[in-house]
């Protein structure tokens, strides 16, 4: 079921970042283990987690001024407008909502039936996340005018499937 | 009255979406974060539609819709979806709970807008003072045609009005000038190529901001096929070439509901005047009487207390006429105004016709016709 989220993942990335923001993205090819290179800026990670037959969670990294960039084109503001991090937290929340909302529409589509959680966040310049019994995980490049960012996807398996 | 809007989401973000695709539509937004909120907002501000998302904390999206549709006084306010959420099942429990229509986030604004537009009619904001334009305002008439001559001849034909004449040789270029700026009329030639004139006016009816746009065809008078075609459509109504101007303008006039009381009423020196035109007719007395009460309230209103009927320019006269100033003449007396008249001699001709007007007394000038309105108050 990765694999199905791997095909998933840059489609729904692509479609959510031009439909909402009218913002090209591109997934930059990387290794499979490669990790989340750390450069000391303020990171903000949104997650939405599916639960069901399949379960895991998608993270988006992003750093902190890009998170205010993309924001300020989801909502057609100035960077002193979206000044506040509630706002930022919120719209890239609902950025990681629409991502992962559109993989689960195709998951369902082809049969595996799952439910997403409410979009979450973390802000910090030195964490990282240790899944806990999760089966595979995904790391994704994205690249766009204004920078980098990164998605993470960890996924569990149903194994009574 | 504004079109009032619930938006259900728990993300700010998306509520500030909705905010700002309603905004050049006569709305009020309202905003709750969770279906709890929603039920709240609900039963208090009674929306025309409910725009709701599905995940949400509290209460979800789907919770609030089976509360709301098992609650006698809300369950026929109209909810559309807008939510990541579009798994089949998913989607069968809301569509038979009563979801009105379905958006998958991420989400094109217009679409939005176009799904409640289909509920609720959404009217661009500033219709309602457009309904209040006057005749002599700079009307924008979007003519297309893709023969040059007729917008010229149009032109020339309504160049005594301010009316803007814009004009578009495709449809193409005709939608993209109303997405612009949409025009107060249009004007669609039925002979464009590929019955694209008819294609046009779908257009339009389905555009939300132009909807409500007066269409007229135009049309070659002996082509009735394509008129009654026209009708059939729904356009506002034909015109028929070679145009009549002074048709086409009353048509304009009415359709658009054009305030022209100005050009028949004015408040002058301290009297309320009422000025009839050089020719007169039906249409026109119609026209004055439409105002006639409403005018002369506002005079009493606002202090004034005498009338002069102006009907010196008046070239030729007949019963309408004479039948006009009997109904103005009573007028002023229920609302206990004085009155006097200024005369030409096509009407003091005409009056002494008849047993009512014979001995009605022109003045010929507004100076003198004034004195005597003050010599009447100084012997009362």
């Amino acid at each position: 079921m990765m694999k199905d989220l791997e095909a998933l993942f840059t489609p729904a990335v692509t479609e959510v970042f031009t439909m909402m923001l009218n913002y090209p993205v591109v997934e930059v090819k990387m290794g499979a283990n490669d990790a989340i290179p750390k450069n000391g800026e303020l990171q903000l990670a949104s997650a939405v987690g599916f639960v069901g037959e399949f379960t895991g969670v998608v993270y988006l990294h992003v750093g902190v001024g890009l998170a205010r960039k993309f924001t300020c084109r989801l909502l057609h503001m100035t960077e002193q407008e979206a000044e506040s991090d509630e706002i930022v937290n919120d719209a890239m929340g609902e950025i990681a909502n629409m991502v992962i909302g559109y993989i689960k529409s195709r998951l369902c589509e082809s049969g595996i039936t799952c439910a997403i959680t409410i979009p979450s966040i973390v802000r910090g310049s030195h964490f990282t996340i240790e899944p806990v019994g999760i089966d595979a995980r995904r790391v994704f490049l994205l690249q766009c005018d204004d920078g980098q960012f990164w998605a993470e996807a960890l996924a569990k398996e149903d194994k009574s499937k | 009255m504004a079109t009032k809007i619930l938006t259900v989401d728990d993300s700010k973000t998306i509520r500030l979406i909705v905010i700002r695709a309603f905004k050049e539509f006569d709305c009020m937004i309202f905003e709750a974060s969770n279906g709890v909120e929603g039920l709240a907002a609900a039963s208090r501000e009674k929306p025309d539609v409910i725009i709701l998302d599905y995940t949400m904390p509290m209460m979800d999206g789907g919770e609030m819709l089976a509360k709301l549709k098992s609650n006698p006084d809300l369950k026929s306010i109209p909810v559309v979806m807008l939510t990541a959420e579009a798994g089949r099942e998913t989607v069968f429990k809301l569509a038979k709970l009563g979801v009105r229509d379905y958006c998958v986030k991420p989400f094109r604004e217009e679409v939005v807008v176009e799904k409640v537009s289909r509920i609720v009619n959404l009217r661009p904001k500033g219709e309602t003072a457009a309904k209040q334009k006057r005749y002599d305002d700079p009307l924008s008439i979007l003519v297309v045609d893709d023969k040059p001559a007729i917008p010229e001849q149009i032109r020339a034909g309504l160049a005594d009005t301010k009316w803007v004449i814009e004009e578009r040789g495709q449809t193409g270029q005709a939608v993209d000038s109303c997405t612009q700026k949409v025009p107060d009329v249009v004007l669609i030639s039925l002979t464009l190529p590929e019955d694209s004139g008819y294609t046009l006016f779908q257009i339009l009816r389905a555009g939300v901001k132009t909807k409500n746009v007066p269409v007229f065809a135009l049309s070659v008078k002996t082509a009735v096929d394509e008129q009654a075609r026209a009708q059939q459509l729904g356009f506002t109504g034909v015109i028929t070439k070679p145009i009549d101007f002074a048709d086409l303008k009353l048509r304009i006039t009415r359709t658009l509901a054009l305030d022209t009381s100005y050009k028949y009423f004015e408040q002058k020196d301290g009297v309320m005047v009422l000025r009839l035109p050089p020719t007169f007719s039906q249409s026109i007395a119609n026209e004055i009487n439409t105002y006639l009460r409403v005018k002369l309230a506002e005079a009493v209103d606002a202090g004034l207390d005498s009338l002069i009927i102006d009907f010196s320019e008046v070239k030729s006269a007949d019963v309408t006429l004479i039948k006009l100033g009997l109904s103005v003449v009573q007028l002023c007396k229920e609302l206990s105004m004085k009155h006097s008249t200024i005369g030409s001699e096509a009407v003091s001709q005409e009056c002494k016709h008849y047993e009512e007007t014979k001995d009605w007394r022109f003045f010929t000038s507004f100076k003198e016709a004034v004195d005597s309105l003050n010599s009447k108050a100084l012997a009362a």
